[in-house]
Order: C-alpha cells, then structure tokens, then sequence
C-alpha cells in the first residue's frame, strides 16, 4: 500500500510541477505569440491592400491605412472580407476567395481589389496542394504580374487557352484557371455587392472564420 | 547497471559519430526525414531537440531516486512533454517562421525515440553529469545528421545553403548560381529518402576504413 | 548466374533461353527498339537525337564509373547499360536539355542499380526508375512536348527550333514554349474529358504515331513489331505483355461503357502514352519481374490496372512507370507464391506437419 500511495504522490507532484512551469512559460510567451500571429495575417493582407496607381506584386508594400484592416472584417456569402480605409474613405478590399477545381482540391486566396475601380491589387495564395514547380508556380509574383494592376474590363480573365489575356503556366493550365476562377468570384463580389460591403459592421472577433472556407 | 568504463568526455562524443542516433542507430528518422528541407530546418529542429534531450536527460537522473520503478516511464513522458512544450511555445514566441516551417514536428519531439530511449537507456542508471552529456552528445549529433541531410538536400535541390532565416535577415549563400534550375525532388520527400541512404553508406564506407587501419 | 544448363525452368533466369547469352539479349533488344528510335528522330530531329545519343552515353559512363569504384570488371559491351539509356531516353520528351538526361542516366544506372550491387541485383526497373525521379525533379521540362512535324521535314538544320500549332517553324525560347508544345493526347483526356480527345480514337494518327509525346511513345506501332519480334525470336514470354495489354484493354472497354463522355476507348488508351513500350519492354525486364508464368500474369494485370487508374484518377496523366515500379516491389511476394511445387512437395509437407 505504501508503494501505490509513493507512486500516487510522485506522479500528482511531477505532473503539477510540470503544470506550474508550463503555465508560468505560457504567461511569458502568450504576447509575443499572439503578435506573431497576427502579423502573419496582417502581412498578406497588406501584401494585397492597394498602395500604388499600378500595383506590382513583386515590390514590397508599407500602405498605410487610417484603420487596421484586419479589425475591420466582414464576412459575405462565405467570404471574408477585409476592408482598408483613407481619408474615411473606403479604399481596399482584400477577399478571402476560394478558386474551385485546382489540380488537387481547391485553393484559398487572398485577393485584392481596389475600391475605385476594381482593380486587382494583389493576390496571396494562402492555401494550395498543386503540384511543386508546375502548379505552385502560381504563387510567383512573376506569374502574378499579368493580372495584378488591370481592371475587371481592361483585359480578358482567362487563359490563353480559352481565349483569354493570361498565360496558362505551362503544363499547368488547370492551376492557372483556378486561380482566375477565385479572382472572378472576388470580382463579381466587388461588382455586385459593393455597397452592401461598404455599409456592414464589421465582425465582433475579426479572427472569425467564414463559413466557406 | 553500466560500469563507468566511458571518460566523461567519451560520453559527450560517442553521439556525434561511434552512436549517432540518426546514423547508426537509426532513431529519430520520421522528423529527420521530414523538416530537412533546408539547413536551416535541419538546424531548428535539431536546436529544439536538443534542449529537449538535454533538458529531459538532466531532470530524469535528478528525480530518479525517488520515483518508483512502475511508474518511471508515465514520469519520464510527463517531464519530456512538458520540455517540448516550453520549446515548441518557445519557438511560436521567438522563431515564429521556424516553428511555421517545422509545424507538426516540434509537438511531436515528444514521441521522438531518441528522447524517452536515453531517459531509459541512460538517464535513468547514470549521474547527472554523465546523463547531461549524454544527453548533449546525443542531440549535436542529431543535430550534425540533420544539418549534413538539410544542407545537402537544400544545396543540390535549390542550389542554396541557409544557415539563418528571420523576417529579412537571412544567413544564405548561393552556392550554384543565381540560374541553377533545382531539383525539385530533393527538397520532396523521396530526396530526403536517397540523401540519407547515400549518407549512411558514407558512413559505413568511412568507418569500414577506420576499422581496417586500427587492425 | 549461369543455370544455363537447367532447361525445366526455361523462364526462372536471365540466362533462360538455351544458350544465348544475356549480352546477346540486351543488344537484341535495343537493336528492336531502333525503328521507333529513329521514327523519333524523323519526327522530332536533332532535338530527339540529342536526348537519345546523351542518355545512352552517359548510362554507359556512369556504368563504368561504377564498376571501376566496386572494383568489378567493365562490362558496357554486355549492352545492360546502353539498353537502359536507350529505354529511358524513349520515355522522355524531345528537346530535354542534355544535363537533365545525364541526371536521368545517374539515377538509373548509379541510384536504382549501382547501388544495390549491379545487374540482376536491382529491385527496381532502372530506366523507370530514372524517368519517375526526372517527372518529379523537373516537372516543367518533363511535360514540355514538342509538337511533332509530322511531314517529314526534319529538324536537323534547326536544332533549336521546332513546329507551332500552325505548323509553321519557330525558334525555340524560352518566351514562346508554350507556342511549341502541346499537352499529350493524355493530357488532353486529363484535363478536358473524353470528348477533346474523341476526334483521336480510331484515328490512324496514334497508331502508327504522329501524336506529340515523349520519343517512344509516339508511335504504338513500331514498338508493337519490335515486341512481336521478340516474341517470336523466344526473348519474352506472352504472359506479361499480353495481360498488361490486355486488362488496360478490358478497364477502358469497361469505363468507356459506363460513361463514353468522359472516359477514352480501347485504342486510345492501348496506343497513347507508354503502355506500349512499358509492356513489351519495361515491364518484361528479367530482372524486376516474376520468374513463373502464374506471377507474370499477375504482374501485367497489376500493371495495367494500375495504370488506368492513375491514367484515370490521379494526379498524374500517365501511369505507366508509376505502375511498373509498384509492382516490380511486388516480385517477391509474387515469386513466392507462384513459384512451381517441386514434386513431391505436397507429402513431404503433409508428413512434416504429422511430425510435429
């Protein structure tokens, strides 16, 4: 009897020592994580955000905006939607859109639109499975290029293949058209339902997550 | 009980090479496998391993008198879970790309056979002096057979070499040129597959000769 | 090696077939695969040359270089070597860059064969070996196939250009590759659906191969009478090439019947990509493949419907080396039971069993 209550204290002593140390170092690093984590997300945010009259998706972006786009979300038929103000001005939106029918399952994206016009301003894969150097060239701001800076009518949004203004990466033409598929539905969300984007309150908890995702 | 026959210094250097864990008792192979895309990668996972083997070596030969023997291995996993917390919170606080990178592995140091093998094999019968450097020798070689594994995946798969990565400040070199072309299928997982094979035959290659000339 | 005197079990070595040896073999076989090797060449020009003649030199090199560090004889005349080079150069694309086919060469010949001690010693089938690793290294250049002039004209004043869609000669770069290439008709089928490759079923096109695709693959035909032949001349058996051919067949009859839209027939799928070739010669590699008819027939069933279904819902177009590779790491257990039962076998089992 005397072994089982050793055992008994030993292990209640051990485990609680190690439950004090861990909450102890949880306090310490629980700042600096939280920050961490929302500077990720704040950074594809800005990455897309509108700054310059052309946006290129290969030069660094600082904007500032009056408010923090990523306290001001929304969410919108399964979208969220980040929006960036000026001058009280609503100026940026960045979607969170998914591009169906990629090579394997589907992509999640972040994509910019400027307010004014429409204009892509950027696009972030977020979350892909496409083939390594073949499909996942799509991430390149290389690639991104052609698309980044034209508006909803300034070119034709699709591949080569069907007819369109972009470049199907080579060998990889699904991957390319899924990717123009998410813009389009941004797009479409930007035309059809500004106002209503423009005017909803923004999420309670912004770290909220949309249904559609 | 193992007689001290070993020098002190000896424990500290058997891991790097006459036991390497990756290398010649082959442990440890399923994060050495999967996060050493890089030599940086390598290098991280290796630095959290370590302190986790150091850490869980020191704290098992400090409390083994006083646990009884039923209920040592419940202990020793409760010591090594909360170790590999601390480091994988560690890491989220201060290396927040680097634990982005390695993801799932750092929680899963805890099941890492290395780490509960020397708590066992050794922490368990040994002082806390020997168990430490036990504990050390074991996770630099770890550490070694991960970096050599990183850097040559990294070197043949993109032509670079990282040895730090941290927001913009980055120790990289180029090593094949800006134009190499990669073979992508280092950094994919069978690379790592045909890399570490090709190492352990170095290995065994180099200590085949060694053997010969001390006969 | 050497069991040449042991003619009951005719198929159970490389040494099988009554004396002839297995050099005499090798060099058969890659005389056979010459027809669709020039073909290529006709078709493609120097841009197909260039992959051939490099992939077999540098097969033939690494295997020297091998041999000299195990301190084992050279043998490249015995013709193992260039006949590897020579079957994986028939798997790549035209126009690959000469260095990615010499990595090719390494991994087949150091990585798949070197390294497990040699011929007959490897596991894996070395050329397909070689091929898989390049499809993921270098997927880009890997899917890049050029299309095929088709006219004759070859390309060999031009070495660096090749035809458009249109049909017209255009300087290879960089910036107009798209412009040059197509995907293969299994790519087509991938991506689209059986519809956008319907115009191509029955067509004599990809018979007797003016498809864009890698060298060997274009044309089904020549690499149909090279197998023949080798049939004919007793250098491989029935069993594999016909029940590979043969479930590839029955899977796309039995698909195409649930649903024609979106699902090839029979001649498409027996005559694009590389079920021909990876029948007749890939597959039927003595080394990686069962020694006992039973296992033969197994082994071609696993291949061709493992390659219909990759062909056909994976991520991949083609399926063939993938196939051929997962089942040469069946042999083993495929030898094991299907090896003949020696006479008498039943009752010494039976009594040692009483025994116990």
């Amino acid at each position: 009897m005397p072994e089982t209550l050793k055992m008994l204290i030993v292990l209640t002593v051990i485990a609680g020592a190690a439950g004090l140390g861990l909450a102890g170092m949880h306090d310490v690093t629980e700042g600096p994580i939280i920050e961490n984590e929302r500077n990720f997300t704040l950074r594809s945010i800005t990455k897309v955000l509108p700054d310059a009259e052309k946006p290129d998706p290969c030069v660094k972006k600082d904007a500032v905006f009056d408010n923090e786009p990523m306290n001001d979300a929304i969410c919108l038929d399964g979208h969220k939607i980040y929006r960036a103000r000026k001058n009280g001005e609503l100026v940026g939106l960045a979607i969170e859109s998914i591009g169906d029918k990629a090579y394997d399952g589907t992509i999640l994206t972040l994509v910019g639109v400027r307010m004014s016009d429409g204009v892509l301003t950027g696009v972030e894969v977020l979350r892909h499975r496409e083939t390594p150097g073949l499909g996942a060239l799509f991430t390149r701001c290389e690639y991104q290029q052609q698309m980044v800076g034209n508006g909803p009518d300034d070119i034709k949004w699709s591949v080569k293949k069907d007819g369109g203004d972009i470049d199907q990466l080579s060998g990889a033409t699904i991957s390319s058209r899924c990717m123009l598929n998410a813009i389009a539905k941004a797009q479409r969300l930007w035309r059809e339902r500004g106002d209503e984007i423009a005017q909803a309150e923004p999420l309670e908890d912004s770290r909220e997550v949309c249904d559609a995702r | 009980m193992p007689a001290n026959k070993t020098s002190h210094l000896g424990e500290l250097f058997k891991g790097l090479w006459k036991d390497n864990p990756i290398m010649v008792l082959l442990l440890g192979l399923c994060p050495a496998l999967a996060v050493t895309n890089s030599a940086y990668n390598g290098l991280g996972m290796g630095a959290a391993t370590t302190f986790v083997l150091l850490g869980s070596n020191i704290l098992v030969s400090i409390i083994k008198p006083i646990v009884p023997k039923s209920v040592r291995i419940p202990v020793y996993i409760v010591v090594i879970a909360a170790f590999v917390t601390v480091v994988d919170m560690l890491l989220k606080a201060y290396q927040y790309e680097l634990s982005r990178s390695l993801g799932l592995f750092v929680p899963l140091i805890v099941v890492n056979c290395i780490i509960l093998g020397r708590a066992e094999a050794f922490a368990s019968r040994n002082t806390v002096l020997r168990s430490a450097l036990d504990g050390l020798g074991m996770a630099l070689g770890f550490t070694l057979a991960l970096f050599v594994l990183g850097a040559l995946r990294e070197i043949i798969g993109s032509g670079t070499i990282t040895f730090f990565q941290m927001g913009e400040t980055e120790i990289k070199f180029n090593l094949l040129g800006e134009n190499y072309p990669g073979i992508l299928v280092m950094i994919l997982p069978p690379g790592a597959f045909l890399t570490l094979g090709f190492m352990l035959a170095a290995r065994n290659a180099i200590q085949k000769r060694l053997d010969k000339k001390t006969r | 090696m050497g069991q040449t005197e042991n003619k009951l079990y005719v198929s159970s070595s490389p040494h099988a077939h009554g004396g002839i040896s297995s050099s005499r073999i090798m060099w058969t076989v890659s005389a056979v695969l010459l027809p669709a090797a020039g073909w290529s060449v006709y078709l493609f020009g120097l841009s197909a040359l260039m992959v051939i003649l490099s992939t077999v030199a540098f097969c033939a090199v690494f295997e020297a270089i091998s041999q000299l560090m195990a301190k084992k004889p050279v043998s490249i005349r015995d013709g193992s070597a260039v006949l590897t080079g020579l079957i994986l150069a028939l798997t790549l694309p035209p126009g690959l860059p000469i260095w990615i086919c010499g990595v090719g060469a390494f991994v087949a010949i150091i990585v798949a064969k070197a390294v497990f001690g040699g011929l007959g010693q490897n596991p894996f089938n070395p050329a397909m070996t070689g091929r898989v690793f390049l499809l993921i290294a270098f997927p880009g250049p890997l899917t890049r196939w050029l299309v095929p002039s088709g006219t004759g004209e070859t390309l060999f004043n031009h070495p660096v250009t090749a035809y458009d869609a249109s049909g017209s000669l255009v300087e290879l770069g960089a910036n107009n590759i798209d412009a040059v290439t197509a995907a293969t008709p299994l790519g087509l089928l991938a991506e689209n659906g059986a519809h956008a490759v319907a115009a191509l079923e029955n067509s004599t096109e990809i018979f007797i191969g003016q498809i864009n695709g890698s060298l060997g693959e274009t044309s089904g035909l020549l690499i149909l009478l090279g197998g023949v032949f080798l049939l004919a001349r007793r250098i491989i058996s029935w069993h594999i090439p016909i029940s590979f051919l043969g479930s590839v067949a029955l899977f796309a009859a039995i698909t195409n019947m649930i649903d024609p839209d979106h699902f090839a027939g029979i001649t498409f799928h027996l005559f694009t990509g590389g079920v021909m070739i990876g029948a007749w010669f890939m597959a039927t590699d003595y080394v990686t493949s069962p020694m006992f008819p039973g296992g033969k027939i197994a082994f071609g069933i696993g291949c061709g419907v493992l390659t219909m279904v990759i062909r056909l819902w994976a991520g991949y177009p083609e399926g063939v080396s993938f196939a051929v590779l997962l089942m040469n790491a069946t042999v083993p257990i495929i030898d094991r039971y299907t090896r003949p039962k020696k006479f008498g076998w039943k009752r010494m089992a039976a009594a040692a069993k009483g025994g116990e």
